[in-house]
């Protein structure tokens, strides 16, 4: 899907089903498996496995302590796959392009920038873990909780640095608030039908099953 | 000119500097106040006390060029075509114009073919060509380079004095760590501990520092 | 003796290729490249901290190795100078004074100037005796002193293979071989002062003095000013 505004709206609204119930979520997964390069967006990002573990720690807990774990997991890990197709089908300024058609030119730069900046600093970080991993390899630090905190920190470090110097370059270029931006879309062929099939989806999962049927 | 007086920020502390059109290196050891004195003049920052007044007006009253030491660390937007037009697009400008000066731009810095690509995807040099385009956009009055050819190759550099030189921004200053660039510039200012010990041509200074591994290294044998 | 080869070595990424081939015995290695030519993907490769698209890497005898990289916020593990000093199996005491921190050892090593953080990774880096050391832009960040200081540690490298990514122009250590990227391919130079002529990515300095037919026996300053005195 190419046009960012069907894409996210697609997105926004199977994410909120999937979330809602556990018919949303099995609907969302069947309108995964077939409008979008399902298994490979897996093989390709790789923070799907290490995010759909996390919510497995928290789903365990979550069954242990009494609540519905199995359900939160299943539908948390198909709001983690529309996510993931989401952001894998994301050009450079996409957000830019969708926040202004959203909210205009100052709200919706100011939104569009803020996503724009957030998924560089995304990319950045997955290599600087990367980096930062191999030289405690070479250190002969292990992996576990104790490197994980050098980690953090030197993430941490490295991401105000790095808000340090957007901040100088948003002030020296004259930033005060919003900006001009003429939005432009591009659309693919099966757009309409993924966007069409998305709202279908949607609808089927809230409303209640009674709906469709005369129950006598 | 650059009238810097009675400056003072954390271990900065100039009495008296001014500086004339064209370009000025910054040099001097680790920690001796360069990019401090960069920030300032840039405006980034502003002096806990005295003044730095360039053709008579404060730095943040005027366009200002800025291309910090890290390829990576110069851009707010993920493609090119929107991070030259940035500066442009922050101030409001009609969308006609906006298009007309950054397609200029991409032109002059040869750059119109990369329009479309994500900044992250580019080679270092093509990122500081990127990060110059960005800056000279707005045809500042002042660029400033804070030691951005610390990362660059010898090719990378003359391309990018290159284009500085044709872009005839009356006051470039950039602190450098390479003598021999420092050597070529129209003056040199050298920092120890936050403060001015020599400041003037080229010659003036280096022969202040002719026993130190600061002095140009073609120079002991010309 | 240890020896790191690449055997038909190729790394492809999105829209860039490249190709490694070459025996890297003892002693100090140069390679030069345009940014971007891949002198960092080359420098993973050779740790065996990125697998090759095709082709082999194999280290021969090869014990200990480290690579040092451009940014050294990469590889704190300590929450003090001195603790930093000791990750790397170090003794404090000895390594403070050598890089002017004397004062600063119970400093957050965030907290030191960015020259100063390099020079104390360098510093730690450079103590230990690895078999295959790869400095990837030792000198970024080093004022012309610090860069002198650590040339000398690295033209007295006596054992192990020592491998310098760099595009430094001026102040250089003494090298044994010379290597270059160029479109793509990693090219032996040769061993200077014959390498030298090889050297498409020579400094300045040094292709004004061979053009002056003033040949330098290495690329380190005292190398150079001995060539350009030269009558």
């Amino acid at each position: 899907m190419q046009d960012v505004r069907l894409r996210t709206g697609a997105a926004t609204l199977l994410s909120l089903v999937a979330f809602y119930n556990i018919q949303g979520a099995v609907a969302a997964s069947i309108w995964w498996l077939i409008f979008t390069p399902n298994f490979h967006l897996i093989q390709k990002n790789r923070l799907i496995l290490p995010s759909v573990a996390m919510i497995g720690v928290f789903s365990v807990l979550l069954e242990v302590t009494g609540g519905e774990g199995i359900s939160y997991f299943f539908r948390m890990m198909v709001v983690i796959l529309i996510s993931a197709w989401l952001l894998s089908g994301q050009k450079k300024g996409d957000f830019l392009h969708l926040g202004c058609w959203l909210f205009g030119s100052r709200t919706g730069f100011e939104l569009g920038m803020l996503a724009e900046m957030a998924l560089q600093n995304l990319t950045t970080l997955v290599s600087d873990f990367d980096r930062i991993r191999a030289a405690e390899r070479m250190k002969g630090v292990r992996s576990g909780i104790r490197s994980i905190v050098p980690i953090g920190r030197v993430l941490v470090h490295s991401t105000i640095l790095r808000a340090e110097d957007t901040a100088e370059l948003l002030a020296i270029r004259g930033y005060v608030r919003g900006g001009t931006f003429v939005c432009a879309f591009t659309h693919g062929r099966g757009d309409y039908i993924a966007a069409f099939f998305a709202l279908c989806v949607s609808v089927i999962a809230i409303i209640p099953v009674s709906a469709f049927f005369i129950l006598s | 000119m650059i009238h810097i007086e009675n400056l003072r920020y954390r271990l900065l502390a100039i009495d008296f500097l001014s500086l004339n059109t064209g370009v000025t290196s910054v040099i001097g050891p680790n920690g001796s106040g360069k990019t401090t004195l960069l920030k300032l003049c840039a405006g980034i920052a502003l002096p806990e006390s005295g003044s730095i007044l360039i053709e008579g007006t404060t730095p943040r009253a005027m366009d200002i060029g800025w291309v910090n030491e890290f390829p990576d660390r110069n851009f707010i937007f993920g493609s090119v075509v929107d991070e030259v037009a940035s500066a442009l697009r922050f101030r409001h400008l009609p969308p006609g114009e906006i298009t007309q000066r950054t397609s200029e731009c991409r032109e002059r810095f040869g750059l119109t073919r990369l329009s479309n690509r994500a900044v992250g995807d580019l080679s270092g040099g093509e990122k500081v060509i990127v990060a110059l385009a960005a800056a000279l956009v707005q045809h500042p009055a002042i660029l400033i380079l804070d030691e951005c050819d610390s990362h660059l190759d010898s090719r990378c550099m003359q391309t990018s004095d290159q284009l500085i030189r044709e872009s005839h921004i009356p006051y470039v200053i950039r602190s450098t760590q390479d003598m021999e660039a420092a050597a070529e510039s129209d003056c040199v200012v050298f920092l120890e501990d936050g403060r001015v010990r020599h400041s003037g041509r080229p010659e003036q200074v280096f022969a202040g520092l002719c026993d130190t591994p600061f002095y140009p290294l073609s120079w002991r044998w010309r | 003796m240890t020896r790191l080869v690449l055997d038909e070595v190729v790394a492809i990424r999105e829209g860039w290729r490249l190709a490694a081939q070459g025996t890297f015995d003892e002693g100090v290695h140069l390679i030069s490249g345009d940014v971007g030519s891949g002198k960092s993907t080359l420098a993973l490769l050779m740790a065996g901290l990125l697998p090759a698209t095709s082709g082999s890497v194999k280290w021969e005898q090869c014990s200990s190795q480290m690579v040092s990289f451009q940014f050294p916020e990469c590889h704190i593990t300590g929450t003090t100078v001195r603790e930093e000093c000791e990750s790397w199996g170090l003794d404090p005491s000895t390594i403070l004074p050598s890089t002017g921190l004397s004062g600063k050892g119970d400093a957050d090593p965030f907290c030191l100037s960015r020259g100063e953080l390099k020079r104390l990774h360098l510093a730690c880096v450079l103590a230990r005796p690895y078999d295959l050391l790869i400095l990837d832009e030792p000198f970024s960040s080093l004022d012309a002193r610090e860069k002198l200081r650590t040339c000398n540690i690295l033209s007295g490298r006596s054992r192990g293979i020592t491998i310098l990514f760099t595009h430094e122009q001026a102040i250089l250590p003494h090298v044994g071989h010379i290597w270059e990227i160029r479109k793509g391919r990693l090219e032996y130079c040769g061993s200077p002062p014959e390498g030298l002529r090889n050297w498409q990515h020579a400094p300045p300095l040094i292709r004004k003095l061979i053009a002056e037919g003033k040949t330098p026996q290495n690329i380190s300053p005292d190398a150079l000013k001995e060539a350009a005195c030269r009558t």
